[in-house]
């Protein structure tokens, strides 16, 4: 199995998170900026988009793609149908409403005074507004993860955003509760051993 | 049979995919539509403030995508083994981000107000996106033997998302020059499906 994405975490550190959570062996390629014209060529990706993720002859890509099939594999997708569409949604949320608006006024904004406004609004009404609705969630699952008693990969993609935004946000954000969860990620073994050893990103 | 209650509004958009499923699948449900009015109030009983949200005996769930996976599995449309249901949930995705949703920008006044500009909006939309997109779709397609649907034998939730893709650019899709027969062939394929054709005959004409 095989991952390429540039050296960063972005749209791939999900994917990364939960392959290594799920012990799943995978070569995890990374390429620099300046290679990407090289290894699109070469790859002969569908939709010529990375990440992209190569298995047993499947050429997949979409990061959300890929990290539902990586959460397939590796059993942290919940175990019936409505735990997987709950982790789904929990999952999606997260990145459509928070990290997309998070790269949104960290980067692809570039009028200076429209980020300025962004990155206010993204941390002062969005981030505790969205935390808010996860705390909801997290409480009505009754459990130690999102999904109440098993980890799923909803825990790590919760995990990935807070890592992401902090840069901005600061972490001392969201409830006791869900920080406790944010700990109980960061202390599993193989994460542990993931952030150690990881390749320091470009980006 | 459980109960199944879509809440959205009075349009397309992000619920059309999943409309299409419950047709697909003859599942019989209740649709609640809000207008632009009634929507503040409203937001508040949704888990993250916003619609489609699909309602399953009481139990919310939100985000059309996953809403779309959710009835996809139910439907038995989602793929038969695990690479298939990756394949079908790319395609899915591919059809519905890159084009449904950028084709947003141009139809509706909130992203653009001033209508000849949208008009020029939608040119430059089928140059750049729409025509490399589907020459790259053919190409796929003939690549991984030709159909009949996107997963070879198995139809799933990608050919419908396909057709649902290509109403919503269907102006646009008049207007490519160059024959992608297979693709066509796809469509036509799903458009012929029974309860995709009643559907389609019944359907309520909407903006987007």
């Amino acid at each position: 199995m095989k991952l390429t994405y540039f050296n960063g975490p972005v749209r791939a550190e999900l994917i990364r998170l939960v392959l290594v959570q799920g012990g799943i062996e995978f070569e995890d390629f990374r390429f620099e900026f300046n290679d990407w014209p090289k290894v699109k060529e070469e790859g002969d990706f569908p939709f010529k988009q990375v990440p992209v993720l190569e298995t047993n002859g499947l050429k997949l890509c979409q990061s959300r793609v890929i990290v539902r099939y990586a959460a397939r594999l590796a059993g942290l997708a919940g175990k019936t149908s409505e735990e997987e569409a709950m982790s789904d949604m929990l999952v999606v949320a997260m990145e459509d409403d928070i990290l997309e608006k998070y790269w949104q006024c960290i980067f692809f904004e570039k009028d200076p005074e429209k980020k300025a406004e962004l990155q206010k609004t993204f941390k002062e009404e969005k981030v505790p507004k969205f935390l808010d609705n996860i705390d909801k969630l997290y409480q009505k699952s009754g459990g130690d993860y999102l999904l109440g008693n098993s980890i799923s990969y909803a825990d790590l993609a919760y995990y990935r955003m807070i890592n992401a935004i902090k840069s901005l946000t600061g972490d001392d954000i969201g409830s006791e509760r869900l920080k406790g969860l944010y700990q109980r990620v960061a202390a599993l073994p193989r994460i542990v051993n993931y952030e150690k050893t990881k390749p320091k990103p470009a980006f | 049979m459980p109960s199944y209650t879509l809440y959205y509004f009075d349009l397309d958009a992000r619920a059309e995919l999943i409309r299409l499923i419950l047709a697909y699948a003859g599942i019989e449900y209740k649709e609640v539509n809000y207008s632009f009015q009634d929507w503040p109030q409203a937001k508040a009983k949704f888990p993250f403030q916003a619609i489609p949200v699909l309602e399953v005996d009481g139990k919310q769930i939100a985000q059309s995508g996953a809403i779309v996976r959710y009835l996809a599995r139910v439907a038995g449309i989602e793929g038969k083994t695990t690479d298939e249901k990756a394949k079908a949930d790319m395609y899915t995705d591919t059809f519905t981000q890159d084009i449904v949703e950028k084709a947003y920008q141009h139809r509706i006044p909130f992203f653009e107000a001033d209508e000849e500009k949208r008009k020029e909006k939608a040119q430059v939309f089928l140059k750049e996106k729409l025509i490399p997109f589907c020459d790259q779709l053919e190409e796929t397609y003939k690549k991984n033997g030709g159909g009949p649907w996107f997963c070879g034998e198995t139809f799933t939730v990608a050919d419908l998302a396909y057709f649902r893709m290509i109403n919503n650019v269907m102006d646009l899709v008049q207007q490519i020059p160059t024959p992608h027969p297979e693709i066509r062939a796809n469509y036509e394929r799903t458009a012929k499906i029974p309860r995709i054709a009643e559907y389609q005959k019944n359907k309520k004409e909407r903006p987007f």
